[in-house]
């Protein structure tokens, strides 16, 4: 059974590894597949697959590295798989496995649909012999399967009922979550499964070595760990993965479909909203800017996450268990508060200001309460740290106390545009530890303030928070919130990448990787390290990351724009290229270097 | 004859290194040089050009299709030294000079007094000869070998042709090389070229460079190339560079097959450049390059030394280093983790966990080593670790911990308790009795782990918590005081020195050649009973310590040396052999094309055994089993791919693996090629050849060897497409 699903699988990686941007085939090639499909790999043009992969090796510079006949999918196929040389490329493929009531009976429902336009020559050049019904038995890689000439593909399968049933089952597009199949929609290839009756057939195995994987961990976190995969396996109705590529870049793609009621539906649910989700930020350079909303139930559900690590604490030695109650209580009704947030991440330039700004805004129902809350929450974490005890040899709690210690919260210390600001401080030189040259390198990468976090109300709904930059800084959020400024939405990379993510998003991130790398060498100059050796081209192409939903249902995209595909190849090439050139020295010119 | 075996072959390549040594060896005088020879050489022979070395024995060359042309080389391996005398005066004025005149003259004594066959004076005849030859700069370069194997070498001084004609007919002419090499014969090839030959064949040509240089090499076709490695400069270091060395490890050779992969190197050259500075002291720097890939690679490895540990002025050496995997290799060294057990049975075990062990729970990643002079009989050199710790009250209960595990573990096998706990001025230091374990009664000395937690002032001032592992032949606990008694005034070495660094190491010359100096003088008394060692007192004004540095960077590792005893001495020669020891199998088209002709005069040779007694030549190369032992010699059937081959031979395989069944594959590592698929016998009765598939290469449409031991080429006229069946045409017969 192995081999044979080494045998059919072994095509996974050719089919993965490929990409393209097709129109919309998905749907009809999920049409034709049989309302029992329980797990599909669904290729619905290889045409436009090939052609599309073909772009990109192209569009990468990759021809020297991918000579014929490796610069074509169809072309990789027909030269070393015999059995696929009648294939027709303007067909769609899938691999299909259909419902088994056990996992030995997985082999015998794996199915193989492949597009041909003589499906009865292609079988009988696969050296088919004609049998009862229409199906034919053939050696398909050296294993004894079925085949069967159906409209315009050939289906292959381990058992002749499982090729019989996928060539008169058809609608599939029926029976797929109608979420799932709009999400499916534009992908070159797609990976789906129906979650509710795989897991039914793996669970046994799940639950036998579940255990023994975990046992590296310590109890509670093993039982936190079991929580969250029960969590997965229990609420989930389905999940997919998929690939599509054109010529504006890779889109990787991934869902799931959740069960309703579930505490997996009340963590993934997700408020989708068309309207911008960095409005407040100031525009200009970013090395990582992202937004998002947050569903105020599933922000308290997410709270029980943190149970675990709430019961290692109190395990502590000197931990008073009502304090960290206490805490658990401040964070109940801190986290609900709270119904999005965006930020945006970016390298200084002024002298002194450090090498990273970053501004937070965070919406609120209630900001002065979010502001207060966070307060009790900061006080009470140093209280129970103070707390505890450090007397065995070898303990960590003496540093722990002493970072603890150094941190400071005062609110409304200044006032920057007439709003009050209060000062979230760690004070470096209360810290042993830290020796001369650390400080002075912490210095120049934070800037002369040290490492001071800056939290305002910017009005009765919004919480401004900066760190780096000094007042000038934060009077700056201050103001672009006060706009209302979307001046971040009309940056050219971000509006170039933007149109290839869904609509409606419940979260979005966009990395910029020029600025990154820029921000990596500054912070290296100011620790005194050798900078990168590459540097990325300046480029409006920024790593995009969006995340969508609704009820039942929830999807992430990762877009990565040409460009930067290509300036990560380039700097790629770059890394493993030659040594760059010698360092420069005297090296003296000796007569007798010039050669014959 | 020896000699000239050794000559015909591989260490025809020695040659310049021989020179080179001869110069050193002999001291090539600084005087102003005799007026050079300004009678035009000899023009005996005809004067057409050979364009490759002639093998008469082998009869390799075809007469029907001409060689494939030479592919692009570049040197594997290049030395460079601008002037001879100035070198040696250098030398001479370098503060190890005085050591390094009295190493060459024991020698050149032993060098002159062992010529078979010769006496003293002859062999001076010829050193003379050799000293008043005038200054020249030295160019060696050693290339890949060529497609027969033989090795491919250029030696370039600065002389016209006529006088480097006129210098090496006078050392063939001599009684020395009549008496070395048999029959060695200078001759007139063509006004720029003649040839160095033995009875049997060719060993090297003088050829023209230009109209005030010349060439002796291997191959009469082969050049210099014009940006030979001339040295540099390094920030810190000073004087005029007097010798260079690259070693080339990256691709030299065209390679048709290779892809973006097999094209990577992890080091692409190391170089070396040397200079006497200004107080004496050889300025020297060794240069990894290496693509920014390695340099990351280098830097996860090993990091920046921040920190300085204290170093006794007495010790030998000191070497200071960040490395985090370091911790795992101490604490394997110290004893800890999994135990061996020497069973009754002669066998042994290991057991224990394998866990982090107390060591690398608490060592930061930087740590300094430190050789210490010994004591007793055998005065074998003690080694400390020092490596700073944030809790030396938990790294002593941790190592007691580690300690009790293993004692019971010892316990539990009847077997006496390795670990001892004893206090030594407050300080409790564990020791391990090595003999514990059993067969270890025949060993001459035995070094124990020792380990313990002290304090130290670093160069601020500042108190640090140091843990110390070392390892002595002597009592665990005199190290212990001897450590702690070493004095610690104000002009104490706090090592590494002089701010940031990737690592130093420094090395008390004066202390190691006091130490040395006895054994190497009883050594060297059995070379020449007269040889002796300039005394301690002689060489404590000249001989300083030294100093080795190293930078670590994206682009490469920079290592410098300043010290009084020259690296360049080993690590030239190293790189010569270095460059003469690679390979490379299946990594060019020469390469491969070298494999490719052995295993053609293998199987010819057979298969004349074959014709011998059955009247024919076999048909198929499975006709040959029997005369050729291919079970023994698997590698017979197969051939390393090119890496674009090997890539599509592993699709092709992945995809049809239920077609061919891996029981008859002769080597799983890397795809290859079997025998059925290798090879195209062409049959006849008047003609036979024994080829390659025509899709083998990436370079040749065909190689063959015919039926009187000719092997031909073919070259590819385009590139041919690298995927296509390969499918055996094993017998095409007529």
């Amino acid at each position: 059974m192995k081999r044979k699903l080494v045998t059919y699988f072994s095509f996974a990686p050719v089919l993965w590894s490929v990409v393209a941007f097709a129109g919309d085939p998905m749907k009809d090639a999920i049409a034709v597949l049989p309302g029992d499909t329980m797990v599909c790999l669904v290729i619905p043009s290889l045409k436009q697959l090939d052609a599309d992969y073909g772009a990109a090796v192209n569009d990468l510079g990759l021809q020297a590295q991918l000579p014929p006949p490796f610069n074509s999918l169809v072309g990789i196929l027909k030269t070393f798989v015999p059995p696929f040389a009648g294939i027709d490329e303007n067909g769609s493929a899938a691999l299909v496995i259909l419902g088994a009531e056990s996992l030995d009976a997985l082999q015998k429902q794996q199915v193989m649909v492949l597009p041909s336009a003589d499906p009865k020559g292609m079988i009988e050049k696969m050296g088919g012999q004609a049998g009862e019904g229409g199906v034919w038995s053939v050696n398909f890689f050296g294993q004894a399967s079925f085949a069967v000439a159906g409209d315009k593909r050939v289906i292959l399968a381990q058992s002749a009922d499982a090729a019989k049933k996928v060539n008169e089952s058809k609608g599939f597009d029926a029976k797929i979550p109608a979420n799932d199949l709009k999400s499916l929609e534009g992908l070159d290839i797609a990976f789906w499964v129906d979650a509710q009756r795989f897991f039914k057939l793996v669970k046994p195995q799940i639950d036998m070595f579940l255990p023994m994987m975990l046992m590296a961990q310590g109890p509670k976190q093993a039982e936190a760990t079991k929580k969250q995969i029960d969590m997965f396996i229990d609420g989930s109705s389905s999940f997919y993965f998929g690939i599509s590529l054109g010529k504006p870049g890779l889109d990787i793609r991934a869902g799931l479909g959740t069960k309703a009621g579930t505490e997996l539906a009340k963590r993934t649910k997700t408020k989708a909203t068309t309207e911008s989700l960095l409005k407040g930020l100031p525009g200009g350079k970013y090395m990582l800017t992202f937004g998002h909303t947050s569903d105020p139930a599933a922000a308290t559900a997410t709270v029980k996450d943190l149970d675990p690590y709430i019961g290692m604490v109190e395990s502590i030695e000197g931990v008073a268990k009502e304090m960290v109650a206490e805490l658990r209580g401040l964070i109940e009704q801190w986290a609900p508060l709270s119904s999005g947030g965006r930020g945006t991440v970016e390298v200084l330039s002024g002298a002194g200001d450090g090498v990273f700004g970053v501004s937070l805004v965070v919406d609120t129902s209630d900001s002065k309460k979010w502001l207060e809350l966070t307060d009790k929450a900061i006080q009470m974490g140093k209280k129970i740290v103070t707390d505890l005890k450090a007397d065995s040899p070898g303990s960590e709690v003496k540093e722990i106390k002493q970072v603890v210690s150094a941190v400071s919260h005062t609110p409304d210390v200044e006032q920057i545009g007439g709003v009050k600001v209060g000062h979230l401080k760690l004070d470096l030189s209360k810290v042993e530890g830290v020796d001369k040259e650390d400080q002075e390198h912490l210095a120049k990468v934070v800037g002369k303030e040290g490492v001071l976090f800056r939290l305002a109300a910017a009005d009765g709904n919004v919480v401004a928070i900066t760190f780096g930059g000094g007042q000038n800084y934060m009077g700056r959020l201050l103001e672009s919130i006060k706009k209302k400024e979307t001046a971040m939405d009309g940056e050219a990379g971000i509006k170039k990448v933007s149109p290839h993510l869904p609509n409606e998003r419940s979260m979005v991130l966009y990395l910029a990787a020029d600025q990154f790398v820029a921000g990596f060498n500054k912070l290296m100059a100011a620790v005194e390290e050798e900078q990168l050796p590459v540097q990325f081209p300046a480029m409006d192409a920024p790593l995009a990351f969006s995340a969508t939903g609704g009820d039942g249902w929830s999807r992430v995209d990762i877009f990565f724009p040409t460009e930067l595909l290509v300036a990560g190849k380039n700097a790629t090439m770059t890394m493993m290229g030659g040594g760059a050139p010698p360092p420069p020295g005297n090296a003296p010119v000796v007569p007798g270097s010039k050669g014959n | 004859m020896n000699a000239l075996r050794l000559w015909k072959n591989r260490g025809g390549a020695m040659m310049p290194l021989v020179l080179t040594l001869m110069t050193f060896v002999g001291g090539w005088r600084v005087e102003e040089p005799s007026p050079p020879p300004t009678a035009p050489p000899p023009q005996t022979e005809p004067i057409t050009p050979p364009t490759t070395v002639e093998n008469p024995a082998a009869k390799m060359e075809s007469p029907v299709v001409p060689k494939t042309e030479e592919p692009a080389i570049k040197p594997r391996a290049e030395v460079l030294v601008p002037s001879v005398r100035e070198l040696l005066s250098e030398v001479h004025r370098s503060k190890g000079g005085i050591l390094v005149r009295a190493v060459a003259d024991i020698l050149f004594d032993r060098l002159t007094a062992n010529v078979d066959g010769m006496g003293r004076e002859e062999v001076l005849a010829v050193v003379d000869q050799i000293r008043s030859w005038p200054d020249s700069s030295l160019t060696c370069v050693l290339f890949a070998p060529d497609p027969e194997g033989r090795a491919r070498w250029a030696l370039r001084v600065d002389w016209p042709l006529a006088e480097l004609f006129s210098r090496v007919e006078t050392l063939v002419g001599s009684p020395m090389a009549n008496e070395l090499f048999q029959g060695l014969k200078l001759s007139a090839k063509s006004e720029s070229l003649y040839e160095i030959a033995l009875p049997d064949g060719p060993v090297a040509y003088l050829i023209a460079a230009g109209s005030t240089r010349a060439l002796i090499a291997s191959h009469s076709d082969l050049t210099v190339p014009t940006d030979v490695y001339a040295g540099e400069t390094v920030e810190g270091l000073d004087g005029r560079i007097v010798a260079a060395a690259r070693v080339t490890m990256g691709a030299t050779e065209k390679d048709s097959g290779a892809t973006f992969l097999s094209s990577f190197s992890m080091v692409t050259s190391v170089d070396y450049s040397g200079a006497v500075g200004s107080n004496g002291e050889w300025n020297e720097s060794v240069q990894v390059r290496w693509p920014p890939l390695s340099g990351m690679g280098a830097k996860a490895l090993f990091g920046r030394v921040k920190h300085t540990f204290f170093v006794p002025e007495s010790a030998f050496g000191a070497l200071a280093l960040h490395a985090d995997m370091a911790a795992g290799l101490l604490e394997t060294f110290a004893g800890f983790g999994p135990q061996m057990f020497v069973e009754d049975g002669g066998g042994f075990s290991f057991v224990g966990e394998r866990a982090i062990g107390p060591i690398a729970k608490n060592m930061r990643g930087e740590f300094c080593v430190t050789l210490l002079p010994g004591n007793g009989l055998l005065p074998m050199p003690d080694v400390l670790v020092q490596t700073r710790v944030k809790k030396p009250d938990g790294f002593t209960e941790d190592v007691r911990a580690a300690t009790g595990k293993i004692n019971q573990l010892f316990r539990e096998r009847d077997r006496k308790e390795p670990w001892h706990e004893v206090k030594v001025r407050d300080r409790t230091v564990f020791w391990r009795d090595a003999e514990s374990q059993g067969g270890m009664g025949m060993m001459p000395l035995v070094l124990r782990p020792v380990v313990f937690a002290t304090q130290e002032t670093d160069g601020e001032g500042k108190e640090k918590d140091v843990a110390v592992v070392a390892w002595t032949s002597t009592s665990p606990e005199s190290l212990v005081r001897r450590w702690l008694d070493f004095p610690r005034s104000k002009e104490r070495r706090d090592h590494p020195v002089g701010g940031k660094t990737d690592g130093q190491l420094w090395v008390n010359w004066p202390q190691v050649y006091r130490w040395v100096q006895p054994y190497v003088g009883v050594v060297l008394s059995v070379a020449s009973v007269e040889a002796l060692l300039p005394g301690i007192e002689e060489m404590k004004s000249v001989l300083t310590t030294g100093t080795v540095n190293a930078t670590l960077r994206y682009a490469g590792l920079t290592v410098t040396h300043r010290g009084p005893i020259p690296a360049g001495a080993v690590v030239i020669p190293g790189f010569l052999a270095g460059a003469l020891g690679a390979s490379d199998a299946g990594g060019s088209d020469v390469a491969r094309e070298r494999y490719a002709s052995q295993r053609l005069r293998v199987l010819y040779h057979h298969s004349k055994l074959f014709k011998k007694d059955l009247g024919r030549w076999p048909a198929e190369i499975e006709e040959l089993d029997g005369y050729v032992d291919f079970e023994g010699n698997p590698g017979l059937l197969a051939l390393q791919l090119s890496a674009k081959k090997q890539w599509s031979e592993w699709w092709k395989e992945t995809m049809e693996a239920s077609k061919k069944k891996v029981e008859d594959e002769i080597d799983e590592d890397k795809p290859k090629l079997r025998g059925d698929q290798l090879y195209v016998i062409e049959w006849g009765k008047e003609r036979w050849s024994l080829g390659f598939a025509p899709t083998t290469f990436e370079h040749l449409e065909k190689m063959y060897i015919d039926q009187d031991g000719m092997i031909h080429r073919v070259e590819r006229k385009e590139a041919v497409s690298t995927v296509g069946t390969q499918e055996a045409g094993s017998a095409a017969k007529e």
